[in-house]
Order: structure tokens, then sequence, then C-alpha cells
């Protein structure tokens, strides 16, 4: 007799292979990933998202909520105890998190960050606290940098609805060093592009992480070797998940780009909580950098905050009226900013078409200088944190152009002279640019984290405003 | 079929979003949307309306977990949601058009290295002429005889599974798939034929 359970017929491996490459020749394995769309499928549906004791019947709702409570304690022991979730899922969970952005009040965030883009060892980069309160609803920040070790102030910005205050540059903090000098100007809203608290302070992120954590977060996400190292419980009280990969990390000191980067994710809520990177120099384990965040909390929108930096100490707060050490202004953010740039120069250059996924913010000085050229910034920037700057440089062709590696001329005649410098910011982000030259002599200077292809191709793009 | 036997890590899933753990859905569908899109796509042949069943197919199969019987595997139960859910989609783009069931008893090398298990050694080699021989002609059967072949040859399913997965009588099942195989070796066959004469033109 037949068995029903076997294969009908012979087996015929020719055309299952042939079906196999059929199908793989379109259906990319590596280019399969439904659980992004599936997971919010699932969020939004109605029966799923109910509650699954609503879906009982009552009848055994009692026995359902004893079984529950037994569940909870056991629950609560095992987390106690043991890791019960995998590298995947804590990554896909803390990618959740970070889409639920809730920008409701003010946020508020302390974290310690250590930077040691050159590689030094022992300790020796720099030890910072970063204090930062954000309120996305009417634009107010302020950002107060201090040195770890000595307290004093390094850095400060901030903008209180009409004034933006900034110190030019970072101060070493030698201890008994003078005031530092923060500039008031007055201005409708300073331009945060290219800063590494953009996004938490333009509410387009709850992490209060910055750039370079989150492009570590989505590399670890592309990657299937990440290992969940554990749980580790902070001095505050945290207790994270770490989990950690290879990874190429950004420093002045790489040989070999390729380093270890660790990620750390709150138990309860999947939050980003820090990140480090390191890389092996001379046989030894090298710290690169590390952020790790001390305080996440959302204020109330009543709460005060001296937003005009009242409050500190060790500043020396002077008058900036002409605006000479002023930050670039926003332009009607919230209106057409390439429209509201046309009415004030003719000689500023943006791209055609904002690029699918971009936004473009564009900032001028509050205040013009007289016989200079307009200056202006036009930037495009992407969630990924990805960005092309273009801002004006002189209204002078360049005299000297040996200092660039490559040149990139446009089918429009505007020639690109590539930089060639050291390829990181002191953000460690990827740096590419150089100076822009027109048809008509005037120079222009472009930044960006794209690819220098990229870039070119964002060059040709590059049209005059009308 | 690769994925035959539940796994700790697909009963833990299963076990996770029946208590209400919609995240307990993620091991299922990075374990199986690749041979469910794969298998999708054979049979729409259009890869973003596969992707778009497959999707639909694990939305289903979360909302309907509670019917599984979590000692079977999962890959069956839910592949025919998902083999029932491409026959429609084709039956609803209606571009198919079934050639006439005539058996032709003519024999030719390409119908027998189909119907026959120990072929003549040239046509065991894959080619890329073969392998696109054996595209068109799945293009040409229509969508039930399509998942037929599909099931068999791709997914690897005894008799027993395929009646079980399609929800069909044995008899149905073995007539579906003698008319596909014959419509095959009938398609392989003109399509032989074509690539012969062009062959001999080119003389």
């Amino acid at each position: 007799m037949k068995d029903k359970n076997k294969p009908m017929g012979s087996k015929n491996p020719t055309i299952q292979s042939m079906l196999e490459h059929l199908a793989k020749d379109t259906v990319l394995p590596e280019k399969v990933d439904l659980w992004p769309i599936v997971r919010a499928d699932l969020a939004a549906s109605k029966t799923l998202s109910q509650p699954k004791e609503l879906l009982m019947n009552k009848k055994f709702t009692f026995t359902a909520l004893a079984a529950v409570l037994v569940l909870a304690i056991m629950a609560v022991f095992l987390a106690n105890n043991v890791t019960t979730v995998s590298a995947q899922q804590i990554l896909d969970r803390a990618y959740q998190a970070q889409t639920q952005t809730t920008n409701q009040g003010i946020a508020h965030f302390r974290s310690e960050a250590y930077d040691n883009l050159e590689g030094k060892s022992d300790g020796q980069g720099q030890d910072t606290i970063v204090e930062s309160y954000s309120d996305p609803t009417n634009g107010k920040f302020r950002v107060v940098i201090t040195d770890k070790k000595t307290g004093n102030l390094l850095v400060v910005f901030a903008f209180d609805g009409s004034n933006a205050y900034n110190t030019e540059g970072s101060k070493s903090g030698q201890p008994g060093a003078e005031l530092l000098i923060v500039y008031r100007s007055a201005q409708d809203r300073p331009s945060l592009i290219g800063t590494t608290f953009a996004d938490r302070i333009n509410g387009t992120s709850n992490a209060g992480l910055d750039a370079e954590a989150k492009s570590i977060f989505d590399k670890m996400r592309l990657n299937p070797h990440v290992e969940l190292v554990g749980k580790e419980t902070w001095d505050n009280g945290h207790t994270v998940y770490v989990l950690r990969s290879q990874q190429e990390v950004k420093s002045f000191a790489k040989n070999d780009p390729m380093g270890l980067v660790t990620l750390y994710f709150d138990v309860h809520t999947f939050q980003l909580m820090g990140s480090s990177s390191s890389i092996e120099k001379d046989g030894k384990e090298i710290l690169i950098s590390r952020q790790q965040i001390l305080l996440d909390e959302i204020l109330p929108a009543s709460s005060h905050v001296a937003w005009d930096l009242s409050d500190l100490q060790g500043i020396n707060i002077v008058d900036d009226p002409n605006g000479e050490h002023s930050v670039f202004e926003t332009l009607a953010p919230n209106v057409n900013p390439a429209k509201a740039l046309a009415a004030k120069t003719d000689s500023a250059y943006l791209l055609k078409t904002v690029p699918d996924g971009f936004s473009l913010e564009i900032s001028v000085l509050p205040k013009q200088p007289a016989n200079q050229p307009f200056f202006y910034q036009a930037g495009y920037t992407n969630q990924a944190g990805d960005y092309f700057i273009i801002r004006t440089f002189t209204d002078k062709p360049l005299e000297d152009t040996s200092w660039a590696d490559e040149t990139y001329t446009t089918a429009s005649g505007l020639v690109l002279y590539f930089v060639n410098q050291p390829s990181i910011t002191t953000r460690g982000e990827e740096f590419n640019g150089g100076l822009m030259q027109t048809p008509n002599g005037k120079t222009y200077a472009i930044e960006s984290t794209l690819p220098r292809e990229r870039i070119k191709e964002f060059v040709e793009d590059l049209v005059l405003i009308k | 079929m690769t994925v035959k036997i539940p796994s700790l890590e697909e009963k833990l899933a299963i076990a996770s979003l029946k208590q209400g753990d919609l995240d307990g859905m993620a091991a299922l569908v990075k374990r199986h949307q690749v041979r469910a899109v794969s298998a999708a796509f054979l049979i729409v042949r259009d890869p973003k309306l596969a992707e778009d069943i497959v999707q639909e197919a694990f939305l289903r199969a979360a909302e309907k977990i509670d019917q599984f019987d979590e000692s079977r595997p999962f890959g069956p139960w839910f592949l025919r949601s998902v083999i029932n859910a491409s026959t429609k989609a084709v039956g609803r783009q209606k571009r198919f058009v079934p050639l006439d069931g005539t058996d032709d008893e003519e024999t030719s090398k390409v119908a027998e290295w189909l119907m026959d298990p120990s072929p003549h050694p040239e046509l065991m080699v894959e080619t890329q002429e073969t392998r696109q021989m054996v595209w068109k002609a799945l293009g040409e059967l229509n969508a039930e005889q399509r998942a037929v072949v599909i099931m068999r040859h791709f997914l690897e399913m005894s008799e027993a599974e395929m009646t079980e997965e399609l929800d069909r009588p044995l008899t149905t099942i073995r007539w579906r798939l003698k008319t596909a195989r014959n419509q095959l070796r009938k398609i392989l066959q003109l399509f032989w034929k074509a690539d012969y004469q062009e062959t001999q033109d080119e003389r």
C-alpha cells in the first residue's frame, strides 16, 4: 500500500534545482525582510492589539487572571536570573521603541561621553557631561557641556525663543580658566544642522544619543552576527542588555577599520541607552568613544527651564547686536524655505528637487555683513543622520586649488574641488566635501557625510534659485 | 520541504504569540519568509505581489494562532494559506490562460525528462536555457496546476500533505498533478521543438 506521507513518484532534483534557481533569481533571500511590515500590521490589527483576556470567555476570566498572576511572578523570577531574549529580539524591540517618539513636554537628557578619536592609550581622551533640555513645540533648547574631570564649562548653546546663545568654539577645561564668553544675538530660530544634538532637540528622536550611536545601531540591525553579552547594572541603577558586534570604527588611529562596538538597551523599555567602540592597537584594546545616558525624562510642558542660561555660573554673556558671532538662523522653518531664500538673494544654489528621504533646512546670517556676499546655508538631512550642506564661501574665484585631491565638473560647468584632509570630523562622522566654483567665479563650500559619488550626483542637481 | 520539524525556537515563538506577545512572530517570519515568498512568486510570478501575499498570510496566521496545534510544524500550516492566497491572487489577475490539456504522446527529450525518473543525460544538465523553458512552461499552466507543481517539486510535499494543505481529496490532487505534468510536458515539448528548430535554422 502506498505511503501517503512519502512524496509522489521519484524525486527529480533537476527540476527542483531549477525552481530554486528561478525563485532565487528574483527573490533574493538577503533582501527579504518582511518583519518590519508584518510587525507594523500586527500592531495596527484591532484583533491582535486587544488584550488577550478581553477575548476570553468571561467564565474563564478568574482562572486566567490567576494564571497570569502566576506567570507574572515567574516572569519576574526568571528576569532576575536568566536572559530570556535574543540579540535580534532586543534590536527589533529597540527599533520599535525608537520609532515611538513622544514629544509632549520638555525633553531632558543627561549623558556622559568619552571621546578618544586619536586612539590615545590609558584613557587620555576627553570625558564630558552633556545636559540638554529641548521643547520641540517652540524650538527652545539649551545644551551645556562640561568637562567631567574639572567641572569647567566647555561649550554652551541655547535658544530662549528670541535670542540665540553660543560660545565660539570650545574652551579647554583648565582649572582657573577665565569665564566662558557666551554671545547673545536676537534670532527667530538658530540652525542645528550638522550638530550632534539636532535630532533630539528637533524632537525627531527620543533617544538622547547622537547620530554616531544611531549609525552603530542601524548597522547592528543588519548584522546577523550580533552577540548578546548579557545584562549589566550601571551606577545609576539602570539595568541594560549588552549587545556586541564587529563593525567599522571611525577613528584617526585606524590601520584596520574594524573594531568592536557595543550597544546598551534598557531591559524594560528597550531604549538605546549607550554605545561604545574600541579598536585594537599594538595588541591592546583602545576605547575610542563611549556614550551613556544617565538621565532621560520628559518634563511637563509647564516646567521652568532657564533657557536664557541665567542660572549658569562661570559664563559671561556678551551681547552681539550685529550678529558677528552668531550662528545661522533657520529660515522660515514652517513654510517654503526655498521661496523665502529667493526673496532675499539671487546668488544661492539649491538642489532642483529635495532628494527622497531628505528634508531641507535653509539658514541665513541674521544680519548680513556689508560688502560681503550673501551668507546662507542649505542643509539636506535624512533620518539616518546623513547630510549634504552647501553654503556661501566667497564671491571671488579660487586662486589656488592645489590642495584638492579630486576635481569634478558638472554638466552645467560647476567645478567641485574635493578637499584632501582627515576623513572624519571631530564628531566622528565621515567627512567629504570641498569648495565649488561657479562659472561666474563665485565659490561655495560643500560638506557632507555622503560618499563622493553621491555628492557628485547632488552637485549635478544644483541650480541657481530664482 | 526544508522545514518540517518544529524547532524549540519555533515552539517558543508560537507559545509566546499565543500568550499575546506579538514579537513571538518575529522568529516565525524570519524562519519562513524566504521559502514562502519564493513559493508565492513561482505561482504569481510577481515578486512584489508575492511579498504582499506572504505578509498578509503572516498577519492571518497571527490572528488564527489559537487554532494552531503546537505539536505540529508551523511551516506546512502556514504555507497552505500562502499557496491558497497565491492561487486566488492569480485568479483575480485573470491573465493566465491555460492551454488545452490534450496529451501529446509523441516522445520528446524534454517531455521524457519531465516524466521519466531516469532521463536523458544531456537533460540532466541544468542550463539557463532549460531553466527558462521551465519558467515559460510554468507560466502557461493555470494557477492551481502551478500550485501543485510548486508544492510537489519546490516544497517537496507528500501527497498527504498536499491533500491537507490544499484541503482537497487525494484523487483531485493526483488528477491535478497529472494534468499539470501533462501540461508542462506538452508546453516544454513545444519550447524544445522551437529551440531545436532555431538551432537547425542557424546551421
